[in-house]
């Protein structure tokens, strides 16, 4: 129905966008494991439900940073057949550009922020 | 399906329908999964916290994924039915009925502050109309169609902002502020009747739609030339107080106005009612609707 985007949109993507594109990262995952994954690489700080993690995983494939592979049961759930999604190259792309700009951020900031943290 | 099953999918209407139609079934299989972990937490508390962020979860997205769909323009030169097409839709028809109904009680006038919410809703009807359907005029003749659009938006807007400025006012119809007031719904007057006069010359406000919406929208833009007919009953013009014929440009004037009215209401009537559902992908099978409306 869409067609997706051959150049990347501009960064920064929403948080919950790099959430679930990092969450996803080099594997496959379906929207469980997407939700668990998000609340183990924030530390439980971030908890998406169904709608954000559908809407969003509707936009990304829109944008072209995610494609879904096939339906399969997940061995460690039960034997439902779940939609697996993986990142495109151009998915690859904008994460590793997500993951620099954040990198440089806390590079910036870490002298101050953490000595403003340790006072 | 459990009952909770159930009450989700009833939540999840809230949705786009063609959003519903793609990931119902995997969101409906998440939040499983998620009364699940509750449960296993044993804690009772674990399912009534799911629930609520539930509630929180679907109201936010929801919203957002309507916000995200395409606008009325958008949806209005594919001809889909989607949930800002109606609500304008409702919009315009809600203006028109109010000021008809002022003349189906004949009392055209009747209290101030009532005319004047029934008149702020109905130049808000006519801007949104002219705005609804620019984007498809736009493609035939993006000249004309920005001009007729443009009337209707700037002059709706001046009576919009003149009636809520005159809302407290003592005698808002005298004095300069009397005269912005009577300029703004004299233009509207006839802006409204060029926007129709310019939607039947280019022929494409209703192209693709089906043989009744096509009708409706001609009819519609028909009955807006009547323009120029409402304004024969505004007194500044004077034409009211004349001797013998004062009654009968009155008379002429609440005409103008309420077939100016109709006009809008069936133009909303197209926007709420004749678009087809938008599970039908949009581009699929053009043809089909490609009536010779022309």
């Amino acid at each position: 129905m869409t067609t997706a985007r051959t150049s990347a949109p501009t960064p920064p993507l929403s948080r919950t966008a790099m959430h679930i594109l990092l969450a996803i990262g080099p594997e496959e995952r379906h929207g469980y494991a997407i939700m668990g994954e998000v609340a183990r690489i924030t530390d439980g700080a971030v908890r998406l439900g169904p709608g954000a993690i559908y809407t969003t995983i509707r936009k990304l494939l829109d944008d072209g940073l995610i494609e879904e592979s096939e339906e399969r049961p997940d061995p460690e759930l039960d034997d439902q057949r779940r939609r697996y999604y993986r990142l495109t190259s151009l998915g690859r792309s904008v994460a590793a550009a997500e993951v620099r700009r954040l990198d440089a951020l806390v590079e910036a900031s870490r002298g101050w922020a953490l000595r403003a943290v340790a006072r | 399906m459990t009952l909770e099953e159930r009450a989700y999918r009833t939540l999840l209407r809230l949705y786009p329908r063609r959003y519903r139609l793609a990931y119902a079934d995997a969101m409906t299989q998440l939040f499983r999964d998620q009364l699940r972990d509750a449960r296993t937490g044993g804690a009772r508390r674990g399912v009534a916290r799911t629930w609520l962020s539930t509630f929180a979860d679907v109201g936010r997205s929801a919203a957002r994924e309507h916000l995200a769909g395409p606008g009325v323009g958008q949806s209005l030169d594919r001809f889909e039915s989607t949930v800002p097409m109606r609500l304008a839709g409702a919009l315009a028809i809600g203006g028109a009925v109010l000021l008809e109904m002022a003349f189906a009680t004949f009392e055209p006038f009747g209290d101030r502050h009532v005319n004047a919410i029934r008149l702020l809703l109905f130049w808000s009807a006519g801007l949104v109309i002219a705005l609804a359907f620019h984007r498809r005029q736009a493609v035939a003749q993006p000249r004309l169609a920005l001009a007729a659009t443009a009337t209707v938006v700037v002059f709706g807007a001046w009576n919009i902002a003149w009636l809520l400025l005159a809302w407290d006012r003592d005698s808002p119809f005298a004095g300069d502020f009397g005269f912005l007031g009577f300029m703004a719904s004299f233009l509207g007057w006839l802006a409204a009747a060029f926007f129709g006069g310019s939607m039947l010359a280019m022929r494409a406000a209703w192209r693709g739609m089906s043989r009744s919406a096509a009708l409706a929208t001609r009819v519609g833009a028909a009955l807006l030339l009547a323009g120029p007919v409402a304004t024969v009953g505004m007194d500044r013009l004077g034409l009211t107080g004349s001797e013998p014929y004062g009654a009968l440009f009155g008379g002429l004037g609440a005409v103008g106005v309420g077939v100016v009215g109709l006009g809008w209401l069936m133009l909303g009537g197209v926007l709420c009612f004749a678009g087809r559902s938008s599970a039908v992908p949009a581009g699929a099978d053009q043809t089909g609707l490609n009536a010779s409306n022309g």
